[in-house]
């Protein structure tokens, strides 16, 4: 079974940052997503270095990519460059925030 | 199950939960005692029903919050876990049995005696959170501008309580011959003006771009304003310490009000920034509690340049109610849900649909709790300022009552809310 990025990119958007009320595809958190065979990487922020739901949102964005059809395994890399800002989200949440 | 270190790093809800809940039942009594405050404010400074008032204000509301939020967001700011839940146990039940302590024996003449025996258990409940905190920060390599103000306000605490202590041991056992009011000053201005003030300063810089998504500011505002306020603050309680001139005193608040105004220049430019537009009960008792802190300030260089008592009352109630409780209130609609939620919900995500935090909060109640708080707020400066201990004191003091009470309920709300109840 062949993993594709719009099928993982599927699985992450099912992830809802309960503060904003926003899945983390939309808001712009998802930097990459590699996919070897089996085995996803997915390269992603948050909003604010701090955030208490840092674990969580890494745990649930795990469990939503190894949901998806093929995937064994799937590691997620926090990274804080580049550093999130609102340019980054999409044209729905750049409208429903302001 | 939950990711391992979430659960390692942050404290279990039941401890967080312990000192918010009880910090809400203080200021409730808080604000009853206020009531009755109207004979203290017209008269002599320290009363015994004064000091007790103050102790359930800011002992039993604003510590026990603060302490409850510090095991919430040390980790979280440090990247680190505390160094020992089980103190902070130990320091709750400390604390609380070394304050109701010191507030009976404040309240009643036959157990003035409570007050030096419950000072130092809260004394030493208060060393042992030192101690954590300070035994978390000697497990980092390094230490960020928020911490550096939680390290530093901490150690504030650690000094003004041991003066406290002093006083407390004086007045009960006369263990020390010590101009009591100049202690209590200096123990007042290291308890509020360092630990107080430092620690919002500090988890302002994480909560206020958190909830407002707020990037790319500069933050150079509040690096200048650590080390200004920490001689400000230092220089105030050793002038007050020693009973120097008016002249030393006034250089000393005038350096800490400096650094006040560049906390607040800080804000106002992160708030500037900010891509969350709407305009919640979050971000109006925000804003509020920041205005409230300009005029504080502004009423508090006034009562120093006139010399008048009455502005330098009118400015602490503003400083102590207007920012501080508008400050706490609008993040605890912030944290408890999330609180709550991370408890309650979040073994849900995944399988069925948990809420969004804001729909923990009731709004309508929060916009009614906050709109009759300014009005509380702004009257009973007024009143304070002008002398005006009538009628006029005991309405705003009453709304205030009410709008404490509708706190309360959102609190209550928050705790039971139901997922079908809203979702």
């Amino acid at each position: 079974m062949i993993v594709t990025q719009e099928a993982v990119y599927a699985g992450i958007s099912t992830v809802i940052d309960p503060e904003v009320g926003f899945d983390i595809v939309s808001l712009g958190l998802i930097y990459n997503v590699i996919i070897e065979e089996a085995n996803v990487h997915v390269k992603m922020t948050l909003s604010t270095r701090g955030c208490p739901l840092h674990e969580l949102i890494k745990q649930w964005t795990k469990e939503a990519v190894e949901k998806v059809k093929g995937v064994q395994n799937c590691e997620i890399e926090i990274v804080w460059e580049p550093a999130w800002n609102i340019t980054m989200a999409s044209e729905s949440v750049k409208k429903a925030l302001s | 199950m939950k990711v391992s270190l979430a659960t390692e790093m942050a404290p279990p809800f039941g401890l967080v939960a312990h000192f918010f809940i009880t910090g809400i039942v203080f200021l409730l009594l808080s604000a009853i005692s206020f009531i009755f405050l109207v004979e203290d404010f017209s008269g002599y400074f320290i009363s015994l029903h004064f000091a007790a008032f103050a102790h359930l204000y800011l002992l039993g509301f604003v510590m026990m919050i603060i302490f409850g939020a510090m095991y919430q967001l040390l980790p979280v700011v440090l990247e680190a876990p505390i160094f020992s839940k089980d103190f902070a146990y130990v320091q709750f039940y400390l604390y609380l049995i070394g304050l109701v302590m010191m507030i009976g024996g404040f309240t009643f003449d036959n157990y003035f005696l409570f007050v030096p025996y419950g000072g130092v258990i809260t004394y030493l409940s208060i060393i042992i959170f030192c101690m954590n905190v300070f035994l978390t920060f000697k497990r980092l390599d390094t230490i960020n501008i928020v911490g550096k103000y939680l390290l530093v306000a901490t150690a504030f605490l650690a000094l003004s309580v041991t003066l406290g202590l002093i006083v407390g041991l004086s007045l009960g056992h006369g263990l020390f011959e010590i101009s009591v009011n100049a202690w209590v000053q200096a123990h007042m201005i290291g308890a509020l003006g360092g630990f107080v003030m430092m620690i919002v300063m500090g988890v302002s810089m994480v909560l206020i771009p958190m909830f407002s998504l707020s990037h790319g500011f500069n933050d150079r505002w509040i690096r200048i304003a650590l080390p200004l306020h920490t001689v400000g603050i230092l220089s105030a309680m050793l002038s007050f310490l020693f009973e120097l001139s008016w002249l030393y005193k006034s250089i000393a608040l005038g350096v800490t009000i400096s650094s006040i105004v560049l906390y607040i220049i800080q804000m106002f430019l992160i708030l500037k920034y900010r891509v969350r537009k709407q305009n919640d009960y979050w971000i109006k008792n925000s804003v509020f509690a920041l205005l409230a802190l300009v005029l504080s300030m502004g009423l508090i260089a006034l009562s120093i340049v006139t010399d008048n008592t009455s502005f330098s009352f009118a400015g602490g109630f503003l400083l102590l109610f207007g920012f501080i409780l508008c400050f706490i209130v609008g993040h605890i609609y912030k944290i408890l849900p999330f609180l709550v939620w991370y408890d309650k919900f979040s073994p849900l995500v995944g399988k069925q649909k948990v809420p969004l935090l804001h729909q923990m909060v009731h709004t309508k109640i929060a916009d009614i709790q906050t709109f009759s708080l300014v009005i509380a707020i702004g009257g009973l400066t007024l009143a304070i300022a002008f002398n005006l201990f009538g009628k006029a004191f005991l309405i705003g003091s009453l709304l205030m009552l009410v709008s404490i009470c509708l706190v309360i309920y959102n609190i209550g709300y928050i705790f039971i809310f139901k997922i079908k109840d809203e979702i």
